[in-house]
């Protein structure tokens, strides 16, 4: 049985309804990333599974007991804010040990746990610092050995890493990996930074107003998307998507205007699809015979040396192109685009993936 | 002519100093008021007779006097009394856990409390005194309409409990000030300090403790500071409900310092009656504004 379920959790706030119905099973052990654009209820989520916001209906069961109304603490949750928020008037080994003082842990337990917490997050010289006198990274270690030192079942982040440089913010995410398969917490995670959910998820919730789109292992996730939305937000840049306006014979022609022809294929799949998608990495300038085809013009070509990353446009349909070689093309240069019908994801009208 | 590293401030001296002048007139005024204040507060100046012609200078006769008769001690205790209840527990008390309870709460709610705490803010002290003395009287509301139709006797509230309804009415007056200042300060504090203690395991009391009172802490001393000066010195609420009575139960230091220098007349009596008062205040500052600096440290 899942550790923690919800089940029709839906929030409203006054008249708004943020999250309509979603429904979401999280299994014990597992590294749960949420992902989704910024508004779509990631930490609305987050905050009612945590107990911070109401859940206006539907039930949260862990270890299948109704949680809804119960405390936090009696959830076994615990939570990493992404201002780390930590309390300022006091030392770093205050800021941990405060859960368990309020616990009445005697003085010396609190001790020794909040020693064991330092030493396994290498906090031990700094237990007599302030908040202010750390650095962020530390302060995130800090905010995480708060959030372990009561040992919960479940812990929270989120955002964490979003107010860390590029540089801290890599290596963080390893220690945050590292530390997770030492320890094993089942953890749920936000973020809006697709390599963060790419490399540390077991499983991603892709999110859309309110609504949990897939869910899934990353791999699965990036190699067969279940929906327009899911294909579009994975994966940089991101996946072409031509939506079908009609098909003629062997073309078709996208709402912005190109006109693919797929000439060559014998399949009839093509004809059925309301969307197409395919990745930028996929698409090759030249293109051979039997694949789709299409012309475009070159609009602007981006140079990331060991890879190009080629922008084109065919009447106002905008088509990106990646090449691990230097492209061979220039700017407004008329050329030849093809990809596979293997490497394309199709969709029907109604959104859902034709196998 | 003027020594700073400005040069914006060097260029143009000659304006600044015509545009100060004002402000260095009332420096002056202020130290020579002062300084007169002192000197009188040596002799044995008064308000009529040959002594407000001739006053002698008397040495410390005056100060000695301070500690020597019951009057001003009484009155320093009735001022810390009143000082204590009125600003300390009840504007700063009242005004803090009003702030901290509202924050949260329900807009509709939120706007009755603050308009009546601005109500009593901004009603002059003398229609405030009025309203009171009306409230408590024996013919007032509280006798016609509670106690009596309870078939309880007729209370003189005004001869009966003149402390409590002074501080009372002190509280209704002043809390505003304290409730704003609180509220301004809560939202200073991030919420999510307030949820990690949440999920930590704090209830409501613990969170105040252990997190909010630390947080606030400086803004908590500077508020006790003004409170207390403003209350220390405070006299026309007083003087228009009790004026100092019955007996001598609210006559706190202002209103014996009045009384003192302009009904009976003793001019140098009054002024080291106001030294003292200020050296109390300063001595009440001085303890703030440490505690205060500790929080920050
Ligand atoms: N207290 C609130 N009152 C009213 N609306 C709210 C409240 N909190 C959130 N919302 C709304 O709920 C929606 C979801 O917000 P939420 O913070 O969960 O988004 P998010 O996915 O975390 O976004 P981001 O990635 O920007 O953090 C937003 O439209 C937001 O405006
Ligand atoms: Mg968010």
């Amino acid at each position: 049985m899942a550790l923690l379920q919800a089940r029709h959790f839906c929030k409203d706030f006054g008249a708004v309804n943020v999250i309509p119905d979603l429904s979401i099973d999280i299994q014990e052990g597992d590294f749960t990333v949420l992902v989704g654009p910024s508004g779509c209820g990631k930490s609305t989520l987050l905050r009612m599974i945590a107990g911070l916001e109401d859940i206006t209906r539907g039930e949260l069961l862990i270890d299948g007991r109704l949680a809804n109304d119960l405390h936090p603490r009696e959830r076994g949750i615990s939570m990493v804010f992404q201002s780390y928020a930590l309390y300022p008037h006091m030392s770093v080994s205050e800021n941990i040990g405060f859960g368990l003082k309020l616990e009445g842990c005697s003085k010396a337990e609190i001790k020794q746990r909040v020693g064991d917490v330092a030493d396994a997050l290498q906090l031990g010289e700094l237990l007599h610092r302030r908040p202010a006198q750390l650095s962020g990274g530390q302060r995130q270690r800090v905010a995480i050995g708060r959030a372990i030192v009561r040992k919960p079942r479940i812990i929270l982040f989120d955002e964490p890493l979003s107010n860390l440089d590029a540089k801290l913010r890599v290596e963080m995410r390893m220690e945050l990996m590292k530390f997770h398969s030492n320890h094993g917490i089942t953890t749920i995670y936000v973020t809006h930074d697709q390599v963060e959910a790419m490399t540390m998820a077991s499983r991603i919730a892709v999110m859309e107003k309110g609504q949990i789109r897939q869910f899934d292992t990353p791999k699965k996730l990036f190699d067969a998307p279940t929906d327009p939305f899911v294909a579009g937000f994975i994966g940089s840049p991101q996946m072409n998507l031509f939506e079908v306006s009609k098909v003629d014979g062997k073309t078709l022609v996208t709402k912005e205007g190109a006109t693919i022809s797929f000439a060559g294929l014998s399949s009839d799949r093509i004809g059925h699809a309301a969307t197409i998608g395919v990745r930028p990495e996929h698409v090759s300038i030249g293109g051979k015979e039997g694949e789709l085809a299409f012309m475009a013009r070159v609009d602007l070509i981006e140079n990331l040396g060991d890879e190009s990353i080629v922008h084109l446009v065919s009447g106002t349909q905008k088509i990106t192109a990646r090449a691990f070689y230097g492209a061979e093309c220039r700017v407004d240069q008329e050329v030849r685009l093809g990809f596979r019908e293997a490497n394309t994801h199709m969709f029907d009208q109604a959104g859902q993936r034709l196998a | 002519m003027i020594a700073t590293s400005h040069v914006w401030l060097r260029r143009s001296a000659a304006p600044l100093v015509v545009g100060a002048l004002p402000a260095i007139l009332f420096i002056m005024l202020f130290g020579v008021y002062a300084g007169w204040t002192i000197a009188v507060s040596f002799t044995d100046l008064a308000l009529l007779g040959r002594k407000a012609i001739e006053p002698s200078f008397v040495g410390f006769d005056n100060y000695v006097r301070l500690v020597a008769r019951d009057g001003f001690l009484g009155a320093v205790w009735t001022t810390t009394v009143f000082t204590f209840f009125s600003a300390i527990v009840g504007q700063c008390g009242i005004g803090f856990l009003l702030a901290v309870i509202l924050k949260g709460g329900k807009k509709r709610l939120r706007g009755i409390v603050e308009f009546s705490l601005l109500f009593g803010w901004l009603a002059p002290d003398v229609v405030a005194a009025f309203m009171w003395s009306a409230l408590a009287s024996p013919d007032g509301l509280l006798n016609t309409v509670i106690l009596r139709p309870l078939g309880f006797e007729r209370v003189h509230l005004l001869n009966l409990y003149a402390m409590e309804l002074v501080v009372i009415s002190n509280i209704w007056k002043g809390t505003a000030w304290s409730y704003l200042l609180f509220s301004a300060a809560l939202d200073t504090v991030s919420r999510e300090v307030v949820e990690a203690a949440y999920v930590d395991g704090a209830n409501a009391w613990q969170r105040l403790r252990y997190v909010l009172v630390p947080l606030l802490r400086p803004q908590i001393a500077t508020n006790l500071l003004l409170v207390t000066i403003w209350t220390y010195a405070f006299f026309s609420l007083i003087w228009a409900l009790t004026g100092g009575g019955p007996g001598r139960d609210t006559e706190v230091l202002s209103i014996y310092m009045y009384k003192q220098a302009f009904e009976v007349g003793k001019l140098g009596y009054g002024s080291a009656i106001a030294i003292a008062m200020m050296l109390i205040v300063a001595g009440l500052s001085v303890l703030y504004v440490r505690q205060g600096k500790d929080a920050l440290r």
